[in-house]
């Protein structure tokens, strides 16, 4: 008896040491956004285990006491336009939608981007749409210089691009994928926006011979 | 048994009662010392700095000693903030005396970032360009803006010359922008010779086959898959070779097609471990 | 004894809970788009820095920091350090006490786990990370 009761009071510690230090240190603002305690969960889903507050994310260490300060990333978002990837947050339309107003100069808060509003269509071999690569999107965020011309030069035929590089974090790859929304099954068509039709497009010679 | 209970209740205990500034003060303080005592930025404020920057560096070396002394006499708490406002202080000191070197030096790389830009904007093709008077106008003074950015960078100061440049890529591409005969580029897949197709192909091949390793170590495909997918790799490396030999025989034609038949394989192996 | 009895049914029962609510308290992925930053933080005995993209990204513009701060595109790719950041450069060019809070904070942004190596949280392209995806 006495065995089994030590073996219970070393679990029940082990347990209670991790789940003490978080409840102590949790705080409304890490549980909020998670869950909506009043809606009726018909079909008994589990919550979502998207943005979760940093107790919680498995990167953060719990046992710091720091980590109980930092915002949960779900109370941030609250307001903004949702999405299905990355962060779960479609930073282009809250950005035009005005729901966020990140700074374009760190001490100036009047200064505005210079927005460059080209739109250039690649070409993609096979039945995949054609990409749609949107500059005013991206200079809305971006300084020229971020991309050009070390990951992209700025001329036709001057960049090959394929999936399989931008998989690897090169050319689009080296944002999307890190830290904007990724490359996965579920965003092909966030690129891939012009369907080809039955368009036969013309190719080289050398393709045309076979 | 009994010991092992105790051992574990006084870890417990101890795990609480630690907070994290005692165990993060020595780094902290030795931080304090490194900065206020030897480093460079202290020098900095030592010898250029104004009276009162050097006030608030000798106040924080102070109460950077309080610190210790606090902590050797164990109250850690005291210590903390005592750490904490030394390096408060020196951290406003710093901001009346900032590095200048680094900063110049940073300013420099940003002038060539932002002339690079400058220069190929403004000489970008014009034929995707309607130039008309008003064009012509804002290209010229963006010439200006330069000249005067070049003006400041010849007697090395680049911070000044930024402003311009900055003036300057803002009128360049708000010129482009508005120039633009259309707001659309195609980038299509014709070639101009079956050599550049070829070269395309077997970039493209590369790439997928640099693809296969990261595919499995991401996807971690059973034992079974993977002989499978490395059949399909040897496959396409054979088909690769053939492909560089027709090239090389200038059979153009056929080293294109026996290149992307080779990519079909490759990507034959890469849906196998559920990469699409 | 009799092994079966109720008495340690229930103790075997709640040793099983107690454990489990021990083990599977932490869960989910980090937010995406985290920066574990930990150059010389293990060296130096702190936790390495989680640097939280969409914090920042709610209030600056990418070219702020990446071109106007230098910071390179590339997680590892800039050597921060404790020096640099009080001297006002990376991290420091607004975590100076005048813009954003300032270095005697250590906890608020070294919060990582110890021992995690520098990578770019829910990097879709470096494998052993994302399994799951």
């Amino acid at each position: 008896m006495k065995k089994s009761y030590t073996i219970l009071l070393l679990t029940m510690l082990m347990g209670i040491n991790s789940f003490v230090v978080k409840a102590e240190t949790s705080n409304e603002a890490s549980n909020k956004g998670v869950s909506n305690v009043n809606s009726f969960n018909r079909l008994l889903k589990k919550e979502s285990k998207t943005n979760p507050p940093p107790m919680e994310d498995g990167i953060h260490d719990a046992d710091n006491p720091g980590t109980a300060l930092l915002q949960a990333p779900a109370t941030a978002f609250e307001t903004l336009d949702k999405s299905k990837h990355g962060n779960h947050i479609n930073w282009v339309s809250s950005l035009d939608a005005a729901k966020i107003a990140p700074r374009w100069d760190r001490s100036d808060p009047t200064i505005q981007p210079i927005v460059f509003d080209l739109n250039i269509i690649r070409e993609v071999k096979g039945s995949m749409p054609n990409v749609i690569y949107p500059h005013k999107a991206h200079t809305e965020w971006l300084d020229c210089s971020n991309c050009h011309p070390d990951i992209f030069i700025p001329q036709k035929g001057a960049n090959q691009i394929s999936m399989a590089s931008i998989m690897l974090g090169e050319k689009c790859g080296v944002c999307h994928g890190t830290v904007a929304f990724p490359v996965t099954t579920s965003t092909c068509s966030l690129c891939h926006t012009q369907s080809k039709g039955n368009v036969q497009l013309p190719r080289s010679q050398a393709s045309n011979s076979q | 048994m009994r010991n092992l209970v105790l051992l574990v209740i006084t870890v417990f205990v101890t795990n609480l009662a630690i907070a994290g500034y005692e165990m993060q003060l020595p780094i902290k303080l030795d931080y304090a010392e490194g900065v206020l005592m030897r480093s460079s930025t202290a020098e900095r404020i030592r010898t250029r700095g104004s009276d009162e920057a050097k006030a608030m560096l000798e106040k924080a070396r102070n109460t950077y000693k309080e610190a210790r002394i606090a902590q050797q006499s164990g109250k850690f708490a005291l210590a903390n903030t005592k750490a904490d406002e030394s390096l408060r202080l020196v951290n406003a000191a710093v901001l009346l005396v900032p590095n200048k070197f680094d900063e110049e030096r940073a300013a420099k790389r940003r002038y060539a970032e932002l002339l690079h830009q400058v220069e190929t904007y403004l000489q970008w093709d014009h034929e995707h360009s309607v130039i008309d008077a008003d064009t012509q106008n804002e290209l010229d003074k963006t010439v200006i803006e330069m000249e005067e950015a070049a003006k400041y960078a010849s007697s090395s100061d680049y911070k000044k010359a930024n402003e311009f440049l900055n003036m300057a890529l803002a009128i360049v591409i708000s010129a482009r922008n508005k120039s633009l005969k259309e707001r659309t580029f195609v980038y299509d897949l014709n070639f101009e010779t079956p050599i550049d197709e070829y070269n395309y192909e077997e970039t493209r091949n590369e790439d997928y086959q640099r693809l296969v390793p990261v595919a499995i170590t991401q996807r971690d495909p059973p034992a079974g898959i993977q002989s499978l997918m490395q059949r399909f790799v040897d496959k396409a490396l054979i088909k690769r070779h053939d492909a560089e030999a027709l090239f090389k025989d200038k059979s153009y034609e056929q080293a294109v097609s026996k290149m992307q038949e080779s990519t079909t394989d490759l990507l034959k192996a890469l849906k196998l471990a559920g990469v699409q | 004894m009799n092994r079966l009895s109720i008495r340690n049914i229930k103790l075997v029962s709640l040793m099983t809970v107690a454990l489990l609510i021990g083990i599977f308290s932490t869960s989910g992925s980090a937010e995406y788009g985290d920066v574990v930053i930990n150059n010389y933080s293990d060296a130096e005995g702190m936790r390495p820095v989680i640097f939280p993209h969409w914090f920042h990204r709610i209030r600056y513009r990418c070219k702020t920091c990446h071109a106007d701060l230098g910071f390179k595109l590339k997680s590892g790719g800039n050597d921060i350090t404790m020096a640099k950041i009080i001297d006002g450069q990376y991290c420091g060019g607004c975590h100076n006490g005048e813009i954003a809070w300032a270095v005697e904070n250590c906890d608020i942004c070294h919060s990582g786990i110890p021992g995690t190596p520098t990578q770019v949280h829910g990097d879709t392209s470096k494998p052993a990370i994302n399994k799951k995806r």
